[in-house]
């Protein structure tokens, strides 16, 4: 039976193995070109400018830089011709952190997983020069971070997930509104790492994300004993985050039904995903980085090779 | 209900302990999840905290019974089931019959007037009724039950009562009748009595008492106690102590007679609520019984005369046939109250009397009667009177220990250390039928009978196989103690100079004598031969009892016994009030059977056992 472990934090560090780390320098988010970015970074997209690698051409203008006029071209025509190649540019990575009292749950608790994962990305975004904003919420933002790039972050994200506490209820939808209102004005690749419990409308939160400014992929963090639960007799059950008691009986039964409610409720969530154009998957607790997780992200391309 | 062990019922105290064990345990079965959402879909039991209220479950049920049967079991609950009442009576007739009953301060007396009681409650029973008639006072017991005489035998038995003695008190004969009284009835105790037995009530065993008190308070004096003591042979004193009881002061004339003739008489002043002793004597002669009577009459004449028997100077006649008579002579004469006669082997007849017969160096043909010492027994003609092989003399040495490895009367409270044997006759073997007493063990860890009891004769023999001329027996003091514990074992028995009315009169055991005959107060003589009762009782009748034994040699002695009446508790006239209250009327009344009282502990610990059990299966499933 797993048991809630009131915040008592677990590292997840130790789920950044070395032989994690190797698959992880291996592989890049993976992010389209629409994708809005305002530096200079690793990623293609649709911005041209002066290059001498050749995408196109434009008349010449006062100012341009007189290496990159294609001369041959001119020579051709009387117009003279600036070749123009593909700026490369950067993206903005959100990771929408759930830090809410059931992801404390379990044991070991929910967040170990969501910050493992959470890092693995953060890793990968700081890794090509992406922007990274971390937000953690539970029933509002908690102390973002970011945005940073540059690996020389590294350290410092993850002494900055190993602070984060799981507390409080979950709400969501203003959760997401506040972070679009105030920290997202630009869209970018994000990423919901959440238990999705209370979370009742995810639909809503979702349709102010719309594609192609935003990527949003949803990882749903459950226990084993959320899936299957072992549990049977006679309870007095307590809701880890509201507090509220019920009894009920755990009979065979009744976990037979429970199953097949949360099969339903993750089938439902996939759909609200697909229409919004959002990525879903679900992430046990019991699959590690190096073993489980980067290879399924890697299959769902989340990520690709590089 | 009655619980016997009232304290058992703390054990309750376990029903709240019980209900905070199971609602921590209903806390300890809490299971916290990370949303109730999901099992939104389930019916809820209870909402909110259940640890605020009693978790409701069969084994807490299961529980709670068993702890409130244990506890109940360890209080030793009993209930007394009513058993259906007959309708008929049981009721029982406590008489009393000790001497305060004769007084005649009620026409004619007071045991005649509860007798008139007792035969007019006996008239009054109904045809399913049942009476019983009980004595106490003089003597507790059943004299007569309807259940198994019929009435008319009871009113006999009712009439021929007597009365006289003292000491049974009404507590006995209370439990008597509790015992005997019959459970399917309804009781009634009726006590007759003037209350002198009834004031020493401490517990009142049964309820439904009714008191008939008879009689009315009146003076009275007495002679309490007497006492006749021998001076000098031929001489005597007479004791006697007077007690009146009376608010005022008597003057009575007190007679002394010896063997109804009159001694002396004086004037007597009685103080009131005073006993006061007077001596008369010394006077000359041997008389068997003397009386102090007080003259002039009261209400109660049987303690007015009390009686005294002179058993002293009772003479044992021992028959020493010895040719040297020395030491044994001057040990027997040593010895008050002895007559001795010496025979020499030639001269001495077995048929001669003797209550003792103390043979030397010699055994007679046939044995004689009463006690026989054989003492240093020769050769042949002990063989054949005596069944004894002796072997020859044997020396003992000086260091050799005397043991006494019997005891008998004989050797009683006599010190054999320090006597030296130096010869005695030593035998072939021991007879089954002696009895070794006295035995010498020499340093080499051998023993030799010295002292030896004949137990298969009719007389008592003892045989003595020490030399007197040698060693220091005969110097020793154990000596004359043997001689004069022979010389008491072969004496008269005596009997007691006075009893009190009432009491019961020890006899000798028939042996030592061929017949007896008891002459009571106003009474026949009764003649015994051979045989007759130990003791002879119904010595109600106060007086002088005069018992004339005769021995096996035909020599008649005569004995007297004073009967006195004379009792503080009897002598007192005065009518107590019953020491409990009425508690019952004689007819009717709303009397409740006894009922059954069951035990009802045994069925608990087997019920909760049976809880226990099913708890435990209830618990593995």
């Amino acid at each position: 039976m797993a048991k809630e472990t009131n915040n008592e934090k677990q590292d997840f560090t130790m789920e950044l193995t070395a032989q994690a780390f190797r698959q992880l320098n291996r592989l890049q988010l993976n992010a389209g070109r629409y994708l809005p970015g305002h530096s200079v970074g690793m990623r293609p997209s649709l911005r041209r400018r002066p290059s001498s690698e050749f995408k196109e051409h434009r008349m010449y203008v006062t100012g341009d830089d007189m290496r990159f006029v294609d001369w041959k071209a001119s020579s051709r025509s009387e117009h003279v011709f600036v070749k123009l190649g593909e700026q490369p540019k950067e993206a903005t990575v959100y990771i929408l952190l759930d830090c809410s009292r059931s992801m404390g749950w379990g044991e070991p608790p929910k967040s170990n997983t969501a910050l493992a994962l959470a890092a693995a990305i953060s890793y990968l975004a700081l890794s090509q020069g992406d922007r990274l904003m971390i937000i953690p919420f539970s029933e509002q933002i908690i102390q973002p971070l970011g945005p940073i790039s540059g690996k020389g972050q590294f350290p410092g994200m993850i002494n900055y997930l190993k602070d984060i506490k799981c507390s409080g209820a979950t709400n969501f939808s203003e959760t997401v509104h506040t972070f679009k209102r105030t920290l997202a004005l630009y869209g970018g690749l994000t990423f919901i790492i959440s238990d999705l419990l209370d979370v009742d409308d995810l639909e809503s939160a979702l349709e102010i994300m719309p594609a192609p400014g935003w990527e949003v992929a949803v990882f749903q963090v459950l226990h084993p004993e959320e899936l299957d639960p072992q549990a049977r007799g006679n309870f007095e059950m307590e809701d880890c985050e509201s507090g509220l008691i019920m009894n009920y009986d755990l009979n065979a039964e009744a976990v037979k039904t429970y199953k097949q409610r949360i099969n339903d409720w993750q089938k439902q969530i996939d759909l609200v995903c697909v229409e919004q154009n959002a990525l879903y998957t679900m992430i046990p607790t019991d699959w590690t980085l190096e073993r489980e997780i980067i290879s399924h992200i890697r299959d769902i391309q989340v990520v690709n090779p590089l | 209900m009655t619980f016997n062990n009232p304290w058992g019922l703390l054990g309750l105290i376990s029903i709240p302990v019980i209900l905070a064990l199971h609602m921590f345990r209903e806390r300890q079965n809490r299971y916290v999840v990370s949303s109730l959402k999901l099992w939104d879909f389930l019916e809820p039991e209870v909402h909110g905290n259940k640890a605020r209220r009693i978790p409701f479950s069969w084994l807490l049920v299961l529980d709670l019974l068993a702890a409130i049967l244990l506890s109940l079991a360890w209080s030793q609950p009993s209930i007394d089931i009513p058993l259906p009442v007959k309708s008929g009576r049981h009721v029982i007739l406590l008489m009393d019959n000790s001497t305060s009953m004769l007084a005649r301060d009620v026409n004619p007396d007071r045991l005649s007037v509860a007798k008139r009681e007792a035969s007019t409650l006996l008239n009054s029973l109904g045809p399913q009724d049942m009476a019983t008639v009980i004595t106490f006072g003089a003597q507790t017991g059943i004299i007569g039950d309807s259940r198994q005489d019929d009435l008319n035998t009871l009113l006999e038995t009712i009439s021929d009562l007597t009365a006289g003695g003292s000491g049974q008190p009404l507590q006995e004969a209370l439990m008597l009748a509790e015992a005997v009284s019959d459970r399917d009835s309804r009781p009634e105790y009726h006590v007759l009595s003037d209350g002198s037995q009834s004031s020493q009530l401490s517990e009142n065993p049964v309820q439904n008492i009714v008191w008939h008190t008879i009689g009315i308070s009146s003076e009275n004096q007495a002679v309490m106690d007497i006492d006749v003591v021998n001076l000098s042979p031929g001489q005597y004193q007479v004791y006697a102590r007077f007690a009146n009881y009376a608010d005022s002061g008597a003057n009575r004339l007190v007679s002394v007679v010896a063997d109804g003739n009159p001694l002396n008489s004086a004037m007597l002043d009685l103080s009131p609520h005073t006993s006061t002793t007077r001596v008369w004597g010394p006077f000359n002669g041997e008389p068997s019984n003397v009386s102090v009577t007080l003259l002039g009459g009261d209400n109660l004449p049987e303690d007015d005369s009390a009686a005294s028997g002179l058993q002293a100077g009772q003479t044992a006649r021992v028959a020493l046939i010895a040719d040297t008579a020395f030491p044994l002579q001057e040990a027997i004469e040593a010895v008050p109250g002895t007559e001795l006669t010496i025979y020499t082997t030639q001269n001495y007849l077995p048929n001669l009397p003797a209550d003792l017969s103390i043979f030397r160096n010699t055994t007679p043909n046939v044995l004689p009667a009463g006690t026989i010492l054989f003492i240093d027994p020769q050769g042949q003609s002990s063989e054949t009177v005596l069944d004894l092989e002796i072997s020859g003399s044997i020396d003992i040495e000086v260091n050799a220990l005397t043991e006494i490895s019997s005891t008998d009367a004989l050797v009683e409270d006599i010190d054999f250390n320090g006597v030296r044997w130096e010869h005695i006759k030593g035998l072939a073997s021991v007879p089954e039928t002696f009895e070794v007493i006295i035995q010498i063990r020499d340093p080499d860890n051998q023993t030799f009978p010295v002292l030896l009891k004949d137990t298969s004769k009719k007389s008592t023999v003892y045989v003595l196989l020490a030399d007197l001329q040698h060693g220091n027996f005969a110097q020793h003091p154990a000596f004359p103690i043997m001689i004069g514990n022979a010389i008491n074992i072969s004496a008269y028995d005596t009997l007691p100079a006075a009893i009190k009315a009432g009491e019961d009169l020890a006899l000798p055991e028939p042996g030592k004598y061929r017949a007896l005959s008891i002459k009571a107060p106003k009474a026949e003589t009764a003649t015994f031969i051979n045989t007759w009762p130990d003791v002879w009782p119904l010595n109600q009748t106060p007086g002088v009892l005069e018992i004339e034994f005769e021995d096996t040699a035909g020599i008649k002695s005569s004995m007297a016994v004073g009967i006195n009446a004379g009792n503080p508790l009897e002598s007192d006239l005065s009518v107590s009030e019953p020491a409990q209250p009425v508690e019952a009327s004689l007819a009717g009344g709303d009397v409740v059977g006894k009922g059954e009282i069951v035990n009802l502990t045994p069925w608990l610990l087997g019920l909760a056992m049976i809880i226990l059990f099913m708890e435990a299966m209830l618990a593995w499933r």
